[in-house]
This record gives structure tokens, sequence and C-alpha cells, in this order.
């Protein structure tokens, strides 16, 4: 169907008639508004462009083609150029299509469950290896009940256990070193003098 | 109360601690090759100078054995430690209860922390002296540990 065919059709219908033309449309209202924008920004802080090109840090040609629309602006440039002129650039949209319910912004997306896992339990092993200074122990940390292969350099010795949470919260299950074992001290004997 | 407990319960408000000072340290290597930590053998000791101020030496005689007890090595201490009183001069009874009790809990502190850091700066694992038996055994039975849990 053609303009010819209908004349009852305005030039905007038959250009939303298709999605090329629709988002033609809808690209060609945003910068208008952003060339609004830009001219209501500008005369009210009565700022010149001599200065506004100081503050952006581009010559003053550049900042006539941001303040007229010419090509395309980046939604960051006109954030600049507003901020240079003392306001700040909020984006919005609008349901446009029936149906289509207002955006909300603020809302949290669903939580992820936390799904308790029990601690991994891990053997604590010093293993030789052979490096550059001499035979060196260094610490293995192995899933429990793992089996190890012995190096050239002599089975690994184990030195204790340890669990190990989601967190990384390391908890010992039996001591790593032995301890010295020694009576408690309750009163001291007193010396003949 | 006895009188004796009476004399030394006094002697905690008369008795003020002026100085605790590290009077003497000896340290002896002994024949041991391997370091594994043992059994620790420890003498504690108080002798008291009867004068103004009073003052006691705490001795502490430490030898730590490895796993096949062999001496690893041997600490020796001597801490001094100077009351002034105020009042009437104590009793010698009240004073020597006062050395057995008082005075440790505020010696053994001390001796506790010379011996951890001296075993590690010989390169040992660290030693914490084991305080007060019963109090502890006391508080293991509350905490409920499993038998075999404990290490002394």
């Amino acid at each position: 169907m053609t303009y010819q065919n209908n004349e009852e059709r305005s030039l905007y219908e038959e250009r939303a008639s298709t999605w090329v033309g629709l988002l033609g449309l809808a690209a060609a209202a945003a910068a208008w508004q952003v060339v609004r924008l830009f001219t209501a920004a500008r005369a009210a802080s009565g700022i010149s462009s001599k200065t506004l090109a100081e503050r952006m840090s581009v010559t003053e040609g550049r900042v006539s083609q941001i303040l007229s629309g010419e090509g395309n602006v980046h939604i960051a440039t006109a954030a600049r150029v507003l901020r240079a002129m003392g306001y700040e650039l909020t984006l919005t949209a609008v349901p446009v299509d029936p149906g289509k319910p207002p955006l909300v912004l603020n809302r949290r997306g669903p939580r992820k469950q936390a799904v308790a896992r029990p601690d991994r339990a891990y053997d604590v092993y010093a293993q030789m290896f052979l490096t550059h200074e001499g035979p060196r122990a260094f610490p293995l940390l192995v899933p429990a009940h793992d089996t190890l292969r012995t190096t050239p350099y002599g089975t690994p010795v184990k030195l204790g256990e340890v669990t190990i949470s989601d967190r990384g919260q390391v908890r010992p299950i039996r001591p790593i070193r032995p301890e010295w074992q020694a009576k408690a001290t309750e009163k001291p004997r007193l010396a003949t003098t | 109360m006895t009188d004796v407990e009476e004399d030394t319960a006094a002697l905690l408000g008369r008795l003020e601690l002026q100085a605790l000072i590290l009077d003497e340290c000896r340290v002896k290597r002994g024949r041991a090759e391997d370091a594994t930590p043992g059994d620790v053998q420890t003498d504690l000791s108080v002798a008291i100078a009867h004068g103004d101020p009073i003052v006691f030496t705490v001795r502490t005689l430490n030898a730590f054995h490895n796993q096949a007890d062999d001496m690893i090595a041997e600490i020796e201490a001597s801490f001094s430690a100077s009351y002034t009183y105020t009042g009437d001069r104590p009793t010698e009874r009240a004073v020597q209860n006062y050395a057995r009790e008082a005075l440790m809990i505020q010696v053994l502190p001390f001796v506790r922390e010379f011996l951890a850091s001296m075993t590690n700066r010989l390169g040992l694992t660290p030693f914490y002296l084991p305080l007060f038996g019963p109090a502890a055994e006391v508080l293991r039975t509350a905490q409920q540990v499993p038998p075999g849990a404990d290490r002394g």
C-alpha cells in the first residue's frame, strides 16, 4: 500500500508504518529534544560559546556543531555540554505501545538463594621438591583421603587436617604441629634462704 | 577463715608493686638433634627478702625435651618483684602465703610471655606456660571437650 493509493494517511503515518521508519522517527524526536535542551540550557545559563569551548576543551566550531545538533551527538557529549552549562542530563523512557507498563528502575532483581554447602576437608602435607637452592619442603593442600604419589624426594609428610568453608574460613581439625606437654603451674615452691 | 588467711587478705591492700624486672636469664642447649616438642619440666620457686621493700625473687627453670626425651634446651630465668607496704611490718607467714597465692597473679604472665618469646627466638615451637591446672580443668569440663582432645 502506498501513499498514492491511500491519500488519508499522513506522511508521519506512512513513515511509522514500517519498523525502519518508526525507529527513524524515534531517533529524530530524540535528537530534536536534545537540541531543545541545549538551546534552553544555553539561554538559561547565558554562557558564551568561548567559555563553553574552554570548559569542554574543544574548539568554538565544535561547540557550534554540537549545539545545533549537527551530526550524531553522543549521549556522553550531550551530558558534558549540559553539565558545562550547569545542568545535568537525565534520561527516561515512557511506554508508547499499548499494553506496555511504565519502567521501574529501582526494583531489585530476584535474589539468588544461598545454598549451604558443607565444609570441605583437606589434608595438609609437606612435600620435598628439588629447587635451585636444593631440596625444599613445600606445603600441599589436597582433598581429604586423596592418594598422593611420592616424588623422587620422599613421601609427603602429613602435617594435619583442615576444613575450608564456602567463605574460605580454614579450621584445623588436628593440630598442625605437635605441642609442648607440660603440667599446669599452680603454686610456686618457696625457696629456703 | 584462719589467722594466716586473714593476714594475707589484709596484705592485698597493703602491698604495692614497685618494680618487676627480669633479673637473670640463662639458656643452655641440649644434646637433642630433633626439636619435635615433647615434655617440658617446669620448676618455679620464690625466694623472699624481708626488707623494705619486700623483694620476691621468682626463679623458673624449664627443661624442654623432644619426643625421644632428649633435652633440646634449658631456660632459666629469675624475676625480681619489689613491693612496698604500708602500716605495720607484715608477718613472715603472711608474706609467704602471699608469695604462694597473690604474687603469681602478677608475675606469672611475665614469665609466660618470656618463655613464649624465648622459645620462639630459639626457633622452637612457642611454649605457653599452662597456668592454674584445676581451674583449667573446670573450664575444659564445662566446654565438654571430647576425650583425647586434652593435650595437657
